[in-house]
């Protein structure tokens, strides 16, 4: 298959986006995974759907770091944001659905479930509960995901949406100190993990390690406590799990976009999908 | 891509976009985009056609000031309904049925209830609203229309009708075509305009996969499909309307139509523009999500708010029915989001403006006045009874 220069460009540009957010640290609010949704519209990146549904995102997750930061003077306007988006967003594709999701006959309904959710978070934070609304939005960016649904996505990107799920309920879970919740998660993400480790090939090996062995600690760690409210420990963990999860992302990513020549002595490739 | 002698004006727009007027200009954009080629154009013609081809002893016989009250404001009232106008798209059609005679009174309560009763604001309000907001609605619209038609018939009286010279002129303009071929052409214009707004566009997508090809995307083969299916259509149904003119209609009489839909054009589009402009502006400063706080319980203040903002902002018919349906979402009250669906598509801006054209900036504000009063109260009301 030829590449042109554009198509190229781009997959570089999200490239670097992807490898720069696995070796950063990731804010916890950030767990809206805005990488993830980079990914989701990768393939018409430019499109109004692509950039209006980014901009909801990215609004949200700006909210959730004010939130969890607790800087209520920003709230407001922050909230505002996020309406005033999805407004944007809904008066263009409420009505007409973008081209990939024409045969999505469950579209009306996932629209009308966002401004739900944008509702809930809205009086949450009215009533004061900054916590349960931040696990709102953390809710709400995971559901993402669902306006891609009807697209025809590779396995792969339904592995990382699936990924993508259990890291936000991982992160409910420990922010709202719900350990039996954390440790279901935990099984969940080793469970996935151990079933993608068949088709990684030897680059991405240490970061699966990484968070394989993290999700084992996390899991040992809540199982030995009583403590209901999230240690430090538990905090680091997460953070370890989500940092790891990524980088095995972007390894995952840099070899289905730029796959490797075949080995001349086997003939073969490295596992791959 | 640009040639490089054009280069400048990807410059040009960039820095555009940096300035205030961008928020107008978008709007207007907007508005040329989705409303000229498929509301504003055809309604013109329609108005035109009011004016040369309509007899207009009938519309004052059934409109005009001395009509029975009990015909001709209801009629006023439901005649809009199988048009797809906005609450600027309406303008021309209620100038030519004002000029054709129609009372002052009838007149106005068709310019507020055309744009929220018709077919396609009422399909949409139950999709997304339910039946129940949609019943609301349209009994809220019928109503308050006929009270303001009534309200403004008592503040402004009507010019004294000159029956004698009107029967003249109508009888020589008939050009003795019968009344069934007249209403035909009508019919063929208003099909026009239901065709060009997209009431049939469901049946034009088509579900099939596409043929690939080298050079387009699936997304931009299936709306070539769409346009040129939905361009033959219209075309279709022009090639008809332009052989009924050829067989009905003396040469003259085209020619007067053309040009009292053009001179009509003249009058209300620029200001119209220059309305959306502002409204484009307006809804950049002052976004309604700002005020969803005060939009959250039904007081006469939040209904009043919905009432002002409502009848200022510019709002599509599909456009206006998701943002109160989102905002409801949201939280908004009952009361507040009836009261912006029905002063919402009734006036605007854009219309207020180019009202005081046609009848003056005395009637034009009154109007406003009444639509902001009287949809605030009902809103009130509504929200006080669900």
């Amino acid at each position: 298959m030829r590449l042109n220069g554009h198509i190229i460009l781009t997959h570089i540009v999200y490239l670097g986006i992807f490898l720069f957010s696995g070796l950063i640290v990731p804010d916890p609010a950030a767990a809206c995974d805005d990488t993830l949704l980079a990914l989701m519209t990768a393939n018409d990146p430019n499109s109004e759907f692509s950039q209006g549904i980014r901009e909801f995102n990215r609004s949200l997750a700006e909210l959730g770091s004010a939130l969890k930061a607790d800087k209520p003077d920003d709230l407001d306007g922050k909230l505002e944001k996020v309406m005033e988006s999805w407004l944007a967003f809904s008066n263009r594709f409420n009505v007409n659905p973008p081209e990939v999701a024409r045969l999505d006959v469950a579209w009306p309904a996932k629209m009308r479930e966002t401004a739900e959710r944008v509702g809930r978070i809205r009086k949450l934070m009215q009533e004061g509960k900054h916590l349960p609304a931040h696990d709102e939005i953390l809710s709400l960016s995971g559901r993402l995901g669902m306006f891609f649904e009807a697209v025809g996505m590779t396995d792969l990107k339904r592995r990382f949406l699936a990924c993508s799920e259990i890291l936000t309920r991982l992160e409910q879970d420990r922010l709202a100190g719900r350990l039996s919740g954390v440790r279901a998660s935990c099984a969940s993400l080793t469970a996935w993990l151990v079933d993608f480790r068949p088709k990684l090939a030897s680059d991405a090996i240490p970061p699966f390690e990484r968070s394989l062995q993290a999700a084992a600690e996390l899991d040992a760690v809540l199982a030995g406590t009583e403590n209901a409210s999230p240690s430090a420990r538990v905090e680091e963990l997460a953070k370890q799990i989500d940092a790891n999860v990524l980088d095995l992302r972007a390894r995952v990513l840099m070899r289905e976009w730029f796959p490797p020549a075949p080995d001349r002595a086997s003939g073969t490739e490295q596992p791959q999908k | 891509m640009l040639p490089p002698e054009l280069a400048f004006l990807k410059d040009w727009l960039v820095w555009l976009k940096t300035t205030w007027a961008w928020p107008g200009l978008e709007e207007v954009g907007r508005f040329l985009g989705t409303h000229l080629i498929s509301g504003m154009i055809p309604a013109f013609f329609i108005a035109g056609a009011i004016g040369v081809f309509l007899d207009k002893q009938r519309i004052t016989r059934m409109m005009g000031p001395d009509a029975p009250p009990w015909i001709s404001y209801p009629l006023a009232s439901f005649s809009g309904a199988i048009l797809t106008v906005c609450s600027c798209g309406v303008l021309p059609i209620f100038t030519g049925i004002l000029q054709q005679g129609a009372g002052i009174g009838p007149a106005f309560t068709f310019l507020f209830a055309s744009p929220a009763v018709n077919l396609i604001a009422l399909m949409y309000t139950t999709t997304y609203m339910g039946i129940g907001f949609t019943t609301a609605r349209f009994v809220a619209v019928i109503l308050l229309s006929i009270l303001v038609g009534i309200l403004m018939r008592l503040v402004f009286k009507d010019p004294t009708p000159q029956p004698v010279a009107t029967l003249e002129v109508v009888e020589d303009e008939d050009g003795g075509r019968t009344d069934r071929q007249t209403l035909v052409f009508f019919a063929l214009l208003v099909l026009i305009m239901l065709t060009s707004t997209g009431v049939f566009d469901a049946w034009l997508k088509s579900d099939q996969p596409v043929i690939h090809s080298p050079m387009f995307t699936s997304r931009m083969i299936r709306t070539m499909d769409f346009l040129l299916s939905k361009i033959l259509l219209i075309l279709c149904e022009i090639f008809v309307l332009a052989f009924a003119l050829w067989r009905w209609f003396h040469p003259e009489e085209i020619r007067q139509w053309l040009k009292k839909s053009w001179s009509l054009f003249v009058m209300i589009f620029p200001t119209v523009l220059l309305g959306i402009f502002i409204s484009g502006l307006l809804a950049a400063l002052l976004p309604l999500t700002r005020y969803m706080g005060l939009f959250a319980d039904n007081s006469l203040s939040s209904n009043l708010l919905a009432a002002v903002i409502g009848s200022l902002m510019y709002f599509g018919t599909i456009v206006g029915v998701n943002v109160v349906a989102t905002l409801v979402h949201f939280g908004m009250d009952t009361g507040p989001a009836l009261t912006l669906i029905l002063s919402g598509p009734a006036v605007s801006l854009p219309s207020v403006l180019a009202l005081q054209g046609i009848v003056g900036r005395a009637k034009a504000f009154t109007f406003l006045l009444f639509v902001i009063l009287l949809t605030a109260l009902s809103g009130l009301f509504y929200g006080w009874l669900f």
